[in-house]
């Protein structure tokens, strides 16, 4: 089932970037690959007339930034931030991925270099749920684990004994860090020492992928 | 005065109570690139109020857009803002040296005023004591040296559109246009941190806008943009430059999407482009080669890019239409093929050149390329009517064709060596490669009378015996002798036999035979036999250095009146066989 929309207006730029993985990507069939010619230009004048409701049934929207107006782009995005989902515009003259959150909705600007390459097949691949598989492809986990170290430390900071629950709420680590180095530390009070000893395996972990 | 901190993602951190601290947040506005939430935010209207700024290495959830260290790039390139020197401490866990073999962007760590804390060996509170000392003044020259940025990676690879663009800021600055340019675009342009860097790398030597000296038209051209750019700012600068210029040009551009145009409607794009042309009558095109997607592949051969294929064809509309090719590629073979298919010259978009002089060149080329096209253009479309009667007359069969003077073979190709002459005359005076040119193409232009006086006119006798004598080769009645006296023309119907008659008295009378008199025409084609005489077949000694300078005289302007008249009258002429 179609759950991932990607619009495109400058069909020979994907043609070019991507190449042969062109047809590899059209394979999936989870993707609904709109670029350009006539369902392009329906879908031009479906926004013009904001029906936005299109999107609905995609959980993730991948679009090129300059395919609309600012003015339409901008009643895209107002819309989509409403819902759970995944909205990444890509463009030409941006410097590389940038990842928000707005509600529940997870936004990422992407050069579109980055963006027509092997992390695109790969975040396709895997679902198309995690963004970060799109900028970093298969280095995503240690964008997670690096924005982890950072948030442990300074959580650790003048730490009093709580409870995980409470911990895992203020945190809002991923689910990969949890299950990697608090899995045996859920059902207790967490010390400053279980943070000491989660921060020096995280640490490790990270000087041997550097 | 307040201290800006930042956090990192989902991650809030907690500021001390009673502080100077202020939670930095940017925009949610995330269709605008960060670049531009950035300078949205340090653009805020205290912003002299700012002590300092506590970041970040990334403000974002992806750790490794290094959207921190961007901040502070923009932060110290932004040289309008008050605050562009203040203290910048980094917090993060990793170690320096990593970060820096992570990302050239670190290099900013380790420049004046930026400090980096590793928070899991220091407190919060030692980073609020950096920041309380004092602040060191800076160099910014010497900042600049150590950071290195680089430009967004466009889909070509070869950075074009940065050239392009930052041609157009460094260009519209200098002529004081910028102001003119598209709202969206210079937003773009005041945002994005490579332009930042970019013009603190290139700054303008003197920043007070230029003025250009104006460019005297005798008459009024139109000149006309062709350039998938156009509406990103170009129109408006050439618009303002041109006003500012004279007021005799009339500028305009074409209106396509070029880049929603792909390779199977090329052919479709580059006829409607022609149509428009057509309806415009432009004297003057600038003409960008890379116009579509398809265009950027590197590997294009010169004649498979759009700009080549649009110039083949303007060229076919009208050759004294001057076409200037604008790009942003430096690539030699492109403008050298671009000549060889008629373009008179070419402006790279480079913002890395003084605009200063590349402004004074662009000046100078549309002003040459203005002379040129009030000439040529009305001379191309004369010839176009004049070969087009030509073509359509029928040729009388020669009845003298025994006379050994003639060559049976050229008779018979008379009306196509016609068109090759005339053709190649035009050619050659459009060439700019060719040094000799008002002389080369005047001889083509003489050659044409000649084979016209040999076709229609039959020698009989000796010019040395003085038994010479001509008739006309239809009805051997004699050839008058047209001379002028005080101004009138006179017709001496009965010429005696021995007296000589020049090619410009043979071209006469064949007029007359058909017409009657045209003293603009007869005029003309007196000017250029006594040039073909005088100046390049038998100078007269002392014209002969005189004439060695006339020969090779480059200057269009000094030979674009005579070539005027010439093509004029042997264009009369042709066209006068119907």
């Amino acid at each position: 089932m179609e759950n991932v929309i990607l619009i495109e207006d400058r069909t020979y730029r994907q043609r070019n970037l991507l190449g042969t993985k062109l047809i590899e990507l059209n394979n999936y069939n989870l993707l609904k690959n709109i670029s350009g010619g006539e369902e392009f230009t329906h879908l031009k004048e479906q926004m013009l007339k904001k029906e936005y409701s299109i999107f609905d049934k995609y959980s993730t929207i991948l679009f090129h930034r300059s395919a609309f107006d600012t003015d339409v782009r901008n009643g895209i995005i107002e819309y989509l931030k409403n819902y759970n989902k995944k909205v990444v515009l890509f463009s030409g003259g941006i410097t590389g991925a940038q990842l928000n959150k707005i509600n529940n909705c997870e936004f990422m600007l992407i050069n579109v270099t980055e963006f027509y390459s092997d992390n695109l097949l790969y975040f396709i691949a895997n679902g198309a749920d995690n963004l970060l598989e799109l900028a970093n492809g298969k280095n995503w986990k240690m964008s997670i684990l690096l924005d982890s170290i950072q948030k442990v430390t300074l959580y650790a900071k003048g730490f009093e004994k709580k409870p995980w629950d409470i911990i895992d709420g203020e945190l809002n680590l991923h689910d990969i860090i949890i299950d990697k180095y608090f899995s045996e530390l859920t059902s207790k009070f967490i010390t400053i020492e279980d943070f000491g000893d989660v921060l020096t395996k995280m640490n490790l972990d990270l000087k041997s992928n550097l | 005065m307040s201290d800006i901190i930042f956090s990192f993602g989902d991650f809030e951190i907690e500021i001390p109570q009673n502080s100077t601290f202020e939670k930095g947040k940017l925009s949610e506005n995330f269709g605008d690139d960060l670049d531009q939430r950035i300078n949205t935010y340090l653009n805020r209207n205290d912003s002299e109020l700012i002590n300092s700024f506590i970041l970040p290495v990334s403000l974002t959830g992806n750790f490794f857009d290094f959207s921190g260290l961007i901040f502070a790039h923009h932060i110290r390139l932004s040289r309008n803002l008050k605050c562009c020197d203040v203290k910048v401490a980094f917090y993060g866990t990793l170690e320096l040296t990593e970060l820096l073999r992570l990302s050239p962007l670190a290099r900013i760590l380790i420049t004046e005023n930026v400090f980096y804390i590793d928070i899991a060996k220091h407190s919060f509170e030692e980073i609020i004591e950096l920041i309380a000392s004092k602040s060191k003044k800076i160099n910014f020259q010497s900042i600049l040296n150590q950071i290195q940025i680089s430009p967004p990676s466009n889909y070509d690879g070869n950075h074009h559109s940065v050239d392009n663009e930052f041609a157009l800021i460094q260009w519209s600055i200098q002529n004081g246009s910028y102001e003119s340019l598209p709202d969206d675009f210079k937003k773009e342009f005041d945002s994005l941190l490579y332009f930042k860097y970019l013009r603190a790398k290139n700054p303008l030597s003197h920043l007070e806008i230029k003025t250009f000296e104006k460019i005297q038209l005798e008459t009024s051209i139109k000149i006309l943009l062709i350039d998938d750019e156009s509406r990103k700012g170009w129109k408006d600068f050439y618009e303002f430059f041109f006003q500012k210029l004279s007021n005799k040009i009339d500028f305009q551009d074409i209106d396509i999407d070029f880049k929603n145009s792909n390779s199977l409607d090329r052919n479709e794009l580059i006829s409607t482009i022609i149509s428009e042309i057509k309806k415009i009558d432009p004297d003057i095109i600038l003409l960008d080669l890379r116009l579509l997607d398809i265009d950027i592949d590197n590997e294009k051969e010169p004649n498979q890019l759009t700009g080549i294929k649009i110039l083949e064809k303007i060229k076919e509309v009208n050759n004294g239409i001057q076409v200037i090719v604008t790009t942003a590629s430096n690539k030699v073979w492109n403008f050298k093929y671009a000549n060889q298919k008629g373009a008179l010259d070419y402006i790279i978009k480079n913002g890395f050149e003084s605009p200063e002089v590349t402004l004074k060149k662009i000046r100078a080329t549309i002003e040459y390329a203005s002379i040129r096209a009030i000439y040529l253009k009305p001379i191309y479309n004369k010839m176009i009517k004049s070969l087009n009667s030509w073509n359509e007359y029928k040729l009388p069969k020669r009845k003298n064709l025994n006379d050994p003077m003639h060559d049976k073979l050229w008779h018979i190709n008379l009306k196509l060596q016609v068109n090759d002459f005339i053709k190649n005359a035009f050619d050659t005076i459009n060439n700019d490669s060719i040094s000799e040119r008002f002389t080369i193409s005047t001889l083509l232009l003489f050659r044409v009378i000649e084979m016209m006086n040999e076709f229609y006119i039959m020698e009989c006798g000796d010019y040395r015996d003085k038994t010479i004598q001509y008739f006309f080769d239809q009805d051997n009645t004699m050839v008058p002798k047209i001379s002028k006296l005080k101004g009138q023309y006179i017709i001496d119907s009965k010429v005696q036999k021995g007296v000589q008659l020049s090619t410009k008295e043979k071209t006469m009378a064949i007029y007359h035979k058909t017409n009657k008199i045209n003293p603009t025409l007869f005029d003309g084609i007196h000017k250029l036999t006594d040039y073909r005489n005088n100046v390049t077949i038998h100078p007269k000694k002392r014209f002969k250095e005189e004439s060695l300078e006339y020969m090779y005289e480059s200057d269009f302007n000094r030979f674009s009146n005579s070539l005027n008249i010439y093509f004029s009258a042997i264009l009369d002429y042709v066209e006068s066989f119907k």
